[in-house]
């Protein structure tokens, strides 16, 4: 899916003053493409995401995700938006603690309501086999390990089976074997077609990933 | 079932410790609520039922000797179905060696055939024969007697006579025996003569054919038999019409539910207070869950409702526990409430419709109180959910409860976490009804304020050197006073003191109507608070107290500066509360106070340290010669202390009151042991 952000700004207002988190990005991401946004920790990386994923609203620019301008959508027409187009993935996992791992990858289908219920079960089931954890399907997040959490994380964000996946720092909690095989998930992903944008500090990407976005200070360089 | 609902039954059982405590609150309303109603609806079927079937009169009517032509008569008249003959005769009776009590005894002329208000024979003989008496089931614990044994009977016109108890009757139309403490008993004519009495019977009990229960045409069948007395020269003593097909003590009963209905429905609200409570904790602490739920698509109602889900479930929880007890405690209630109105309950069935009522106020209760906290918290946008700037977590140590706790010392180790842990979560709930009976108290309190402002200073002063002070009504000529305390004996020292309230007047505050402090304090007594009309909120207002200059029965602990000094004019020394309260009371500074219609200004010379928390100042009484040169130091005064010797009992100083109080009497409002050991306050 196409994204295309133009001239964004994000300005936050705090008590010391307001401070210009992105300034003036204009960028495009194709479908099926893999990006990394990189730079320093208060570059910009999770705003950017946050835009994109339609948690976060611009203060001037558009955001359009696969042709929908989303920077005009109202609150509950966002949610109802990313619950099937966009799949996210944060640093801490975020799964809900007293939700088994299968019902929290039931979760957003139960949201969104595509499916038959009674479909709804084997296909969080085949999604945790796919990241690779099913063995794991009924118990509950916290008996399970950071790289599995992150890819129940993963599959709970495939639920809908959404075109755009974000993930935010994805492998920051994880050791780099694990990180590996989750960046791989990944790349497993956009080789099938869904467009993936992680934030990342990580530095051996280059050999997973398509294409780097590199942020100073909110401005996209190069 | 589905996600989410798997998260409102998970969640309920995670927060079961505080769920449950919220159920039985919710419980404890439904249940006495439930108990009340399905008692009422059985209670309103059976006790009617029951009464209904012994044909209650529509109406009586007292006249005098009533003869077979008479109810004949009446018989035939058009609208009464059925007329009966009876009398009631009090007086009183005694059974064996027991107190005497009043009897009513109902005479019947043919027991077999009674068609108006019925009574039921029960255990022992029926009818009663010449020289016996039935008496109602209720009333033999009354009577404090059995079938077989006598009584003793005495009427106003005759003698004492004896009779049998032969059996016992049900009478449904009658209150119960115990209650009233009355013996209801049943004679024949025949047994009234031998009491003394003339025999005859002096009332007529109708029955109304046609509607029994339409009051107006009962009232017209009344007139008519009435007319129709009349017209044949009887006397016309009194027509009693009762509420048509109501037993006479249904209104009492529907009292007794209504009371206790009352307190179901305060309950119910109380626990509409926790569930608030609840909801309102439970989704701060899950701001973030909810911040991901919207992330990954969940709407706001869609959110709303897992909350809902956990509302829904504490009603139903409750409805489940309270529903059963409820009817088990409304069966109780008729068992004791059927024994109090003396009639007998054929069937407890409770109709479907309580069932669901109850079940619907049960739900819809707990979803009600829920829907703001829900609303709001289900409202909050993804990203403030998400950020770390949303609402943060509060954990234990953030309360006012879990800071006193944690300050609980001298308990061993393992207790104080045991306990500190059973607290984490109810820590809202206790704050609530904390929050709940403080507000009563504050509410009460406020009422009063000012009258408690200067109380204080007799009940708090740790720094008092006097036994006893004594509050003036109003402002008093120290010498009168004086003279007062020198003939009353036993004092040995005695001062004149003003107690009053101010406050500090802002610097922004208008300072035109200055005058000199003693004008101040003179204004201060009864007419305070009529001064300072500054806008904004009302200032807070501390006690000031003047005093004599030098004096010895107050000495404080000076933590700052110094204490005032015999020649001290315009000083003032503020305690640390107050020294607290406001940055321009330091020393060496001055502040404007308002007393009184007027303001004043005061340096401040030193601070006094105070174990209590009341903010207040002191200063010199009035020394006006001294200032302005209005008035003469001292002219009246509003408090008078004085100490004696060390030897002590509160004896001699009520007995010094009392004294005092006989020669002041009209200016004595309140006298003050500030040492006794016990009960040191005589409000007089
Ligand atoms: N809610 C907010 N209010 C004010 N400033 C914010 C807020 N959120 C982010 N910022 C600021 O915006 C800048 C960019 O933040 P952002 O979180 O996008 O950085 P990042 O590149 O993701 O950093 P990291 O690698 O540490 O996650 C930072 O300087 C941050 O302090
Ligand atoms: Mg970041």
């Amino acid at each position: 899916m196409l994204i295309e952000l133009q001239s964004l700004n994000k300005t936050y207002k705090t008590e010391a003053g307001s401070f210009s988190a992105l300034r003036g990005v204009d960028l495009t991401i194709g479908a099926g493409e893999f990006v990394a946004v990189v730079g320093k920790s208060g570059s910009g990386k999770s705003t950017l995401l946050n835009l994109v994923g339609g948690i976060d609203r611009p203060t001037s620019g558009s955001v359009s995700v696969g042709g929908t301008a989303i920077q005009g959508m109202s609150e509950n027409d966002l949610a109802i938006w990313r619950g099937g187009n966009v799949g996210l993935v944060f640093q801490f996992f975020q799964l809900l603690p007293t939700l088994t791992v299968l019902e929290n990858v039931m979760l957003p289908m139960d949201f969104r309501g595509t499916l038959p219920p009674a479909d709804r079960r084997p296909r969080a089931l085949s999604l945790l086999d796919r990241v690779g954890v099913v063995e794991q399907a009924n118990k509950l997040p916290q008996a399970l390990s950071g790289g599995q959490q992150q890819r129940v994380a993963i599959a709970r964000a495939l639920a809908n089976d959404p075109p755009v996946i974000l993930a935010d720092e994805p492998t920051g909690n994880l050791d780099s074997a694990t990180a590996k095989d989750v960046l791989g998930l990944f790349r497993g992903l956009a080789s099938a077609g869904t467009t993936v944008i992680i934030a990342t500090h990580e530095r051996d990407i280059a050999s997973v990933i398509d294409r780097t976005v590199h942020l100073v200070d909110g401005v996209v360089v190069r | 079932m589905s996600p989410r609902w798997r998260k409102v039954t998970r969640d309920f059982w995670q927060e079961r410790m505080r769920s449950g405590l919220v159920v039985a609150a919710i419980a404890l309303g439904i249940a006495a609520f439930s108990a009340v109603l399905s008692s009422y609806a059985i209670l309103d079927r059976e006790l009617n039922q029951g009464y209904l079937a012994t044909n209650p009169a529509s109406f009586t009517i007292r006249t005098d000797a009533v003869d077979r032509e008479l109810l004949e008569a009446v018989g035939a008249q058009p609208g009464v179905q059925s007329v009966e003959a009876r009398r009631a005769v009090s007086g009183r009776l005694k059974a064996g060696p027991a107190q005497w009590r009043s009897v009513l005894l109902f005479v019947v002329k043919d027991f077999a055939d009674i068609k108006v208000s019925t009574i039921a024979p029960e255990t022992g003989a029926w009818p009663p024969g010449t020289g016996e008496i039935l008496i109602e089931r209720d009333a033999f614990q009354v009577a404090k007697t059995r079938i077989g044994q006598t009584v003793t009977v005495k009427l106003p016109r005759g003698e004492d006579q004896t009779l049998r108890v032969s059996g016992g009757v049900h009478d449904v139309g009658q209150a119960q025996a115990r209650m009233e403490n009355v013996v209801y008993g049943y004679i024949t004519l025949q047994t009234l003569a031998s009491l003394g009495e003339e025999p005859f019977l002096d009332q007529l009990k109708i029955l109304v054919s046609g509607d029994r229960f339409d009051p107006v045409h009962i009232a017209e069948v009344a007139a008519d038999v009435r007319k129709l007395l009349e017209n044949r020269g009887r006397p016309v003593r009194r027509v009693d019409v009762p509420d048509p097909g109501k037993h006479p003590h249904a209104d009492l009963m529907g009292m007794l539910l209504l009371a206790i209905s009352s307190f179901g429905l305060l309950v119910l609200g109380l626990s509409g207070v926790l569930v608030v409570n609840l909801l309102t904790a439970l989704m701060a602490s899950q701001v973030r869950q909810i911040g991901m739920m919207k992330a990954i698509g969940g709407t706001r109602s869609q959110i709303a409702q897992i909350y809902f889900g956990q509302a829904l479930l504490l009603g139903v929880a409750a409805v489940a526990i309270a529903l059963p007890v409820g009817i088990l405690g409304g069966r109780a209630l008729c068992l004791y409430l059927s024994g109090f109105l003396n009639f007998d309950m054929t069937s407890f069935a409770v109709p479907v419709w309580v069932y669901l009522l109850v079940a619907l106020v049960g739900l819809v209760t707990p979803l009600l109180a829920a829907s703001y906290p829900v609303l709001k918290g289900s409202g909050i946008s993804v990203w403030e959910a998400l950020s770390d700037f949303g609402v943060a977590d509060r954990g234990f140590g953030s309360g006012v409860l879990d800071r006193a706790l944690a300050g609980v010392g001298g308990v061993a180790r393992p207790l104080l976490l045991a306990i500190r842990n059973s607290f984490r979560r109810r820590t809202r709930l206790v704050l609530t009804l904390l929050t709940l009976s403080v507000g009563g108290l504050f509410f009460m309190s406020a009422l009063n304020i000012r009258t408690s402002m200067i109380n204080t200073l007799d009940h708090l002063f740790a720094s008092r050197r006097f036994d006893l002070s004594v509050s003036l009504g109003t402002m008093a000529p120290l010498e009168s006073i004086e003279r007062a305390v020198a003939k009353t004996p036993g004092a040995v020292r005695s001062e004149g003191w003003i107690a009053t309230e101010g406050f500090v007047v802002s610097a922004a505050g208008s300072a035109s109507a200055q005058s000199s402090g003693a004008a101040g304090l003179h204004g201060g007594q009864e007419g305070a608070g009529g001064g300072h009309s500054a806008a904004g909120p009302a200032p807070a207002r501390f006690a000031v107290l003047g005093v004599q200059p030098g004096t010895k029965l107050l000495k404080l602990e000076i933590s700052e500066g110094r204490d005032l000094l015999p020649e001290d004019v315009d000083a003032l020394v503020a305690n640390t509360a107050l020294a607290a309260r406001y940055p321009q009371i330091r020393v060496g500074q001055s502040v404007v106070l308002g007393m009184g219609p007027a303001e004043s200004t005061w340096r401040v010379v030193g601070i006094a340290r105070e174990a209590f928390l009341l903010p207040w100042a002191m200063c010199r009484a009035p020394t006006s010669s001294a200032r302005a040169g209005t008035c003469a130091w001292p002219t009246r005064f509003g408090w008078g202390s004085f100490s004696r010797t060390p030897r002590r009992s509160t004896g001699f100083e009520k007995r010094w009151i009392k004294t005092f109080k006989e020669r002041e009497s009209g200016r004595f409002r309140r006298a003050v042991m500030p040492r006794a050991a016990s009960d040191s306050t005589s409000t007089c």
